[in-house]
Formats: C-alpha cells, sequence, structure tokens
C-alpha cells in the first residue's frame, strides 16, 4: 500500500479500504479517494468524474452506522465530490484540513 | 433524541402519510402523496446528513442525488436491497433511481423546476395561466416511477430503522 498510518487507525484504515473497493467494483467513474485518520469513525471523501460541482463549497458527508458483518465495525462518514472540487471544498470541522488526507489505492 | 434520529422518524411517519394517501379508495389529488414522498425522502437523507454530528442541520432541501451515489460504496446496503454480489446490477438499480429522485426532489418549493411546478404552492409562468398542484397531473413522473421510488425509501426506512 506505501500509506503510513498510526497503529490505532488500523480499524478505521482497513474499513475505508473497504469502502474504497466496493465503490471501484460498483462504479467506474469514481477516481480518487481520501481518508481522513480517526481512531472511531471513517472519514471518507470519494471523487467522481461525473457528479456535478458543490453548490455549498462544503464537503457535506453521510454518515451511515455500523455494520460488523460488513467489515463496517465504525460509523463511515462518506461524502462524493466532483473532481473538479477536489481538494478545493471546505472539510466537516471534526475532519481537519486537507493536509491530513490520506490518498487510498490497491 | 439526536437530530439524526428525529429526521428518521419524521421520514417514516411522512412516509406513512404518503402511504395513507395512496390507497385506492383515497380521492385525495396527487400532489398531496407527492409531497409527503419528496418529505419522506428529504429528512431521510438528512437523517444520514446529520448522525455524525450534534449541530443544527442546514436548511437545504437537496443532497438526495449525492446520497445515492454514496450508497455505492456501502456493501450493507447493498446486500440488504438484495444484490448479495450484483455490484453492477446495484450500480444500475441505483442509476435507474435518478430521474425520479431528480424529479421528486424540484417538487420542493425552495427548489422547483424552471417552470415553476411543486407539490405544495399555486404557480405562474409568462406564457401560461395560473396552475395550482391540486389540478395538476405530474405528468411527468410516472406511476411506476413513484412505486418504484417509494419502494425504495420503504426499504430503506427498514434497513435503518433509526
Amino acid at each position: 500500500m506505501g500509506i503510513s498510518y498510526e497503529p490505532q487507525y488500523k480499524t478505521t484504515h482497513d474499513q475505508a479500504l473497504v469502502l474504497m473497493r466496493e465503490a471501484k467494483q460498483t462504479d467506474p467513474n469514481f477516481v480518487r479517494f481520501y481518508w481522513f485518520p480517526h481512531e472511531q469513525e471513517v472519514r471518507l471523501v470519494e471523487v467522481a468524474d461525473d457528479v456535478p460541482t458543490s453548490e455549498t463549497g462544503a464537503v457535506e458527508p453521510f454518515y451511515f452506522p455500523p455494520a460488523p458483518d460488513y467489515q463496517m465495525p465504525a460509523l463511515s462518514g462518506v461524502a462524493v465530490i466532483s473532481s473538479e472540487d477536489d481538494r478545493r471544498l471546505t472539510l466537516p470541522a471534526a475532519w481537519g484540513d486537507w493536509s491530513s488526507a490520506v490518498e487510498l489505492s490497491e | 433524541m439526536t437530530w439524526s434520529e428525529a429526521f428518521h422518524r419524521q421520514a417514516s411517519s411522512d412516509f406513512e402519510v404518503f402511504k395513507h394517501f395512496s390507497r385506492q379508495s383515497s380521492p385525495v389529488a396527487i400532489c398531496h402523496r407527492l409531497h409527503y414522498l419528496q418529505m419522506a425522502s428529504e429528512k431521510l437523507v438528512k437523517g444520514f446528513l446529520t448522525r455524525g454530528s450534534d449541530e443544527v442541520p442546514k436548511k437545504t432541501h437537496s443532497g438526495l442525488l449525492l446520497f445515492l451515489r454514496t450508497l455505492r460504496s456501502n456493501p450493507f446496503v447493498r446486500s440488504r436491497l438484495g444484490f448479495s454480489d450484483k455490484h453492477r446490477k446495484f450500480d444500475a438499480y441505483l442509476k435507474g433511481l435518478q430521474p425520479v429522485a431528480e424529479a421528486i426532489e424540484l417538487l420542493a418549493p425552495a427548489l422547483g423546476t424552471k417552470n415553476g411546478v411543486n407539490a405544495e404552492y399555486p404557480w405562474s409562468t409568462s406564457s401560461g395561466p395560473i396552475q395550482y398542484p391540486a389540478n395538476y397531473a405530474f405528468r411527468h413522473i410516472s406511476l411506476t416511477e413513484i412505486v418504484r421510488f417509494a419502494d425504495f425509501i420503504e426499504r430503506l426506512l427498514k434497513i435503518y430503522p433509526d
């Protein structure tokens, strides 16, 4: 993977990878995935070529409850943004800034 | 109670009104069914937007299409909607919902279509007479699409009971 992160983030990192793989399998128009390390919840931004640019200027994640049977033991905050908005939108206050984003890849 | 729980429960209640108005014996105009379906879907989506936060949610009526997009990365939802290992079929199912989801979302007066059509208030256009929802057929949304979208909303409400 070549991605370094603190050990306490392993659970949410693994779950972010599950979500990324699922998205890529389902829809080829996702081009990039950013994970924002956090111990308790997954914070993921999915970048797609075919969604409109944001009208609010903000990343607005939808939160899904844990589903341990589906490799999702933690709360998932997932946002989809346009590739034109990549790294330009304001993040939720608790997520920090774009410098803490880890781009996920296989 | 959290904002998320409150939105989810209100979405369930709105959806019950939609179902009540959708009975064959119901005499109400289709605008009222569509209005409650639009409100149920809007509040369901807001429930997911507010789950990770204690903040008062923004007053927005949009977000349904991005929400549909977000579901593509969720193996739990895919499985519970009956698409176990069928990723592409799941994608096709969600893409198939997009036009009706957009049409339903635009029924909110604050968003509205270009010609003013909405499910709550009278409207007029420069070239036409004044119209009002209870006397409008909403032919741009087929009954089949309404049923399909309502089924999706109902299943999501069951998948995530709160």
